[in-house]
Order: structure tokens, then C-alpha cells, then sequence
């Protein structure tokens, strides 16, 4: 089968990003879809504003992203490295045995960036 | 039986056509009955290596397209429908560059990072190129770099 220069759509397929301000400095900021190249870009500038504030907790549910890509990971690795500098700090929401969470697995970087699979403990974890 | 099966496909080197190659990716294994799961490790791979290609490559990279060729090969299901049904298989990705040479499996994988400022950002594609595939293969041939991906997945009962 040759499949030469035909096009492939997936659909609309963008990038969700919404936030919830709970208390004081707690913010729930929840994504959906793939964190791809070009997901990732579509999303990158409104989660920096998001997370950027001293002394901000985050949380980041990532339970509706059903792709991670290392671009992906590289915003959440930053993002979360600002916040810490500012005495902030996000911890993040997966799908238990999800892509996503094998993805951050691989990263490493679930062993001191927080990573649950329930808000509420996510929640404490964030407030702690 | 054995079902065998290639198909190829082509994008320029700018990270706007990497949902392009997914789309095609996703649309031609599922059609080979490649299971979701399966789809998404060897999705993740091709996204991990075309962004390599995309970041590193060099001027010859970026200059010709790069091609892309998925094979499978697995037990048919029996069924009459053409596809490979719920029978074990695998699907190898193989992604064509002609940039400089460069062997991917020669990159020593890095330590963990200990703590959030030790950390650096990068260098995270190709441990996910590695925990994803099952079987990786990589040649140099005609001045083009030929990276492989293989994903098997087992016959579902």
C-alpha cells in the first residue's frame, strides 16, 4: 500500500486548557488532549500565565490528556521549576496506568515532581 | 496464516506535519487491527524521533522529506474481513532522514535527576523512544539515516 502525499486529518483535535481558582493561592488548572509539538505550543503561553505567581500551588490535572509527548513534559518540567524558585509548587493528576503517567514514569521526574492518581491527594500534597 | 503488509508516507522536516504522520500512523494500523495501546506506544515513538529529527537534523535533514514506512507482520485472525484481526503481530516504524549520520542506540541513556533544579529540560525523547518499543534497529544506508521501531503486541483471546 502506497500512501504517498494524502492528507490525514485527525479532526479539530486542539488543546484544551481550563483553570479553577479554589482558595487563596490554589489553582486547578486541568488539560485535555494530545501534548504533542503542536498541542504543547497551543497550550504553553496560557499555562506559563497560569502558574506563574509567587508563592502559587498548582495542581495539573492531566486525566483528560490522552498523549504525552517529551515537548510536553519539557512545559510541565519548567513551569514546575519556576514555581518552585518561587516557593510555589504543582504536583499532578494522572489516569492510573495511563500513557501518560508510563510517559512521566520514564522521565523520572515523577520521583520529586509530585504524581497522583486522586485529586484529593493531590490537593493535600499541593497545600502541604 | 501470516499477514504481511508495508506502507509508506512522507513529511517535510517542520513539527506542523507531525500530526500528519500520526494521523497516517493511526489510520493504517488500526486498519491492520494493531490494538489502541499498541498504536499509542509506536505514535509516541514516531513523535519522539521526528522531533529529534525536527531539533538536531541537520540543513540536509530539514532540506529533503523524510520518509516513513510502517511493515507489519502477524497471524491472521481467520476472518475474511482483511484485516489482521485479534492475531499476535508487529509493527515496524522505520523513519528515513538524510541528515548527518547518527546512530540513536550509541546515546548513553542519562542518570535520573535527583531533584527538580537538578533537572534539565531535553534529552527525554529517546528514554521514551526505549521504554515504548519493543525491538529498535538502526542502519546507515545512501546517505540516509534508517532508524527503526518495532511494536508487538500479543493475540488477544
Amino acid at each position: 500500500m502506497k500512501s504517498g502525499t494524502k492528507k490525514f486529518s485527525k479532526g479539530k483535535n486542539v488543546m484544551g486548557i481550563e483553570f479553577e481558582d479554589i482558595d487563596g493561592n490554589f489553582r486547578r488548572i486541568s488539560l485535555s488532549g494530545r501534548l504533542d509539538i503542536q498541542g504543547t505550543s497551543e497550550i504553553e503561553l496560557k499555562f506559563t500565565a497560569l502558574t506563574a505567581a509567587a508563592q502559587r500551588r498548582v495542581v495539573v490535572d492531566l486525566t483528560a490528556v490522552d498523549f504525552l509527548a517529551s515537548i510536553g513534559i519539557r512545559a510541565l518540567i519548567s513551569n514546575a521549576k519556576a514555581l518552585h524558585q518561587r516557593q510555589g509548587r504543582m504536583v499532578l493528576v494522572v489516569a492510573p496506568g495511563s500513557s501518560v503517567a508510563k510517559s512521566l514514569e520514564t522521565s523520572g521526574i515523577d520521583t520529586f515532581l509530585g504524581v497522583f492518581t486522586d485529586s484529593d491527594e493531590a490537593k493535600k500534597a499541593a497545600l502541604n | 496464516v501470516v499477514y504481511q503488509q508495508t506502507a509508506d508516507f512522507s513529511v517535510n522536516a517542520h513539527a506542523a506535519e507531525v500530526r500528519q504522520a500520526s494521523a497516517w500512523l493511526a489510520q493504517i494500523c488500526s486498519g491492520w487491527g494493531m490494538p489502541m495501546e499498541s498504536i499509542g506506544r509506536l505514535d509516541l515513538c514516531l513523535n519522539e524521533v521526528l522531533a529529534n529529527i525536527i531539533d538536531h537534523g541537520t540543513d540536509a535533514a530539514a532540506g529533503a522529506p523524510i520518509e516513513l514506512q510502517l511493515k507489519v507482520c502477524c497471524q491472521d485472525d481467520g476472518g475474511d474481513d482483511g484485516d489482521a484481526g485479534a492475531g499476535a503481530g508487529a509493527v515496524t516504524l522505520t523513519v528515513a532522514d538524510a541528515g548527518a549520520p547518527f546512530d540513536p542506540l550509541t546515546v548513553k541513556p542519562r542518570p535520573f535527576p535527583v531533584s527538580l533544579d537538578d533537572v534539565k529540560p531535553g534529552g527525554l525523547g529517546l528514554p521514551i523512544v526505549r521504554s515504548n518499543a519493543d525491538t529498535l534497529a538502526y542502519r546507515h544506508e545512501n546517505g540516509r539515516n534508517y532508524f527503526s521501531v518495532g511494536v508487538i503486541w500479543p493475540r488477544v483471546q
